[in-house]
């Protein structure tokens, strides 16, 4: 049984953040559940419905919309049976230079944001991230794993 | 303080109402310190301050001025609040102090792991025994691990310029810090931790005797070529 109550927190700040928490346990593997906080923007979409085929539902999640020099750029990952098993940027700049540069870097950074998966890393430490940058998303990515 | 926070608990009811209650008040308190040390906010107590308005001088206030100065004379000047432009910014001390501190709501849940992640600065307790892996981002290429640390409490805290450009100036010239891309620290405490990795990489590869000399604290630098440094105690701590 799965059961995503969301809160929205009003308020000017940068901690503006939208509590997601699930009280799944399914799966035989899963003794500890947990309930993660994403960061501002991110937003939860309801697991996709079984296909008749599939035996597992897949999750997918939206990481926050970050704002980069190149335009604002957004990952979705896909949760199958609890795990990540797609990272892929869903909104990126088009067009011109930025087209160019996002053509390069969007595939790697699908590449390696899988890798982080690999690691099975909680979180990531690193020099202060803002609310801009693209590297928050992918941590929004690693939130959204939690789900 | 613009910084995107991170919360994940977990343990046998992380949905239940007393995680919730812990979790609210965590970030009531992260809301109140920013209402009162952001500069980006020009209503914050802070920047009344700064302005030279008259405002009144809470506790924490008092608090955080006294830690900025303990942090500066402990890391030799190293550490300053003080900028080269003369504004007092607290906020490379505000920001692991605060997430500590409002770690302790969490730490009421004794049957819960937590782990508390402000901009990149991490605080963690685990009850259960079972460890937080924190990633440590390569500061060259911040789609990379160069490491990953493995805790059941305290901090990983990391300092650098990647994220931001150069935030961080060596107090003694004014110009921005260079010599290393990037230094992490582990320790009991992300308050210090977060001094420690900030003054460390304004030192350079000194400032590995700095956290050296720092009791229950280990570092992990990293120099503009990539080349790794750490103290002595690091692969035993950051895997502890």
């Amino acid at each position: 049984m799965r059961r995503i109550t969301l809160w929205l927190c009003t308020t000017a700040s940068a901690v503006v953040l939208l509590f997601s928490y699930h009280t799944s346990s399914e799966g035989a593997s899963s003794t500890r559940s947990t309930a993660r906080l994403l960061t501002p923007g991110m937003t939860a979409v309801a697991p996709t419905p079984a296909a008749a085929a599939a035996p597992v539902a897949a999750t997918v999640v939206n990481g926050s919309v970050a704002e980069t020099r190149y335009g604002p750029v957004q990952i979705q990952i896909t949760l199958q049976a609890g795990k990540l098993a797609a990272v892929r940027a869903v909104a990126y700049p088009t067009g011109g230079r930025d087209g160019e540069i996002n053509g390069q870097a969007i595939p790697i950074l699908d590449d390696e944001a899988t890798t982080a998966k690999n690691a099975h890393i909680d979180t990531v430490s690193g020099a202060t991230f803002t609310s801009q940058g693209y590297r928050e998303s992918l941590q929004a990515g690693l939130d959204a794993a939690h789900l | 303080m613009g910084l995107p926070v991170s919360l994940l608990v977990r343990g046998p009811e992380p949905a239940g109402d007393r995680v919730a209650a812990a979790v609210a008040r965590v970030y009531a308190e992260l809301r109140d310190v920013e209402a009162t040390f952001s500069l980006y906010r020009p209503d914050s107590l802070l920047s009344r301050l700064s302005r030279g308005e008259p405002v009144g001088r809470p506790a924490e206030l008092l608090e955080v001025e006294q830690l900025c100065e303990q942090a500066r004379v402990a890391t030799g000047g190293a550490f300053d609040a003080r900028r080269p432009d003369g504004v007092w910014d607290p906020s490379g001390l505000v920001k692991g102090w605060a997430a500590e501190r409002a770690g302790r709501h969490l730490a009421v849940l004794a049957d819960h792991d937590w782990c508390v992640n402000a901009g990149g600065d991490v605080q963690v307790a685990s009850p259960s025994g079972e460890p937080f892996r924190v990633g440590i981002e390569d500061p060259a290429d911040r789609t990379r691990l160069v490491a990953v640390v493995q805790r059941t409490a305290g901090a990983v805290a990391t300092s650098g310029t990647a994220a931001r450009g150069a935030h961080l100036y060596d107090p003694k010239t004014g110009r921005p810090a260079g010599a290393l891309a990037a230094v992490t620290v582990v320790g009991p405490s992300l308050g210090a931790a977060d001094v420690l990795a900030t003054a460390a990489y304004v030192l350079g590869p000194g400032g590995l005797a700095l956290v050296e000399a720092a009791d229950g604290y280990e570092a992990l630098l990293i120099g503009r070529d990539g080349a790794q440094r750490c103290t002595t105690g690091w692969a035993v701590t950051s895997s502890g």
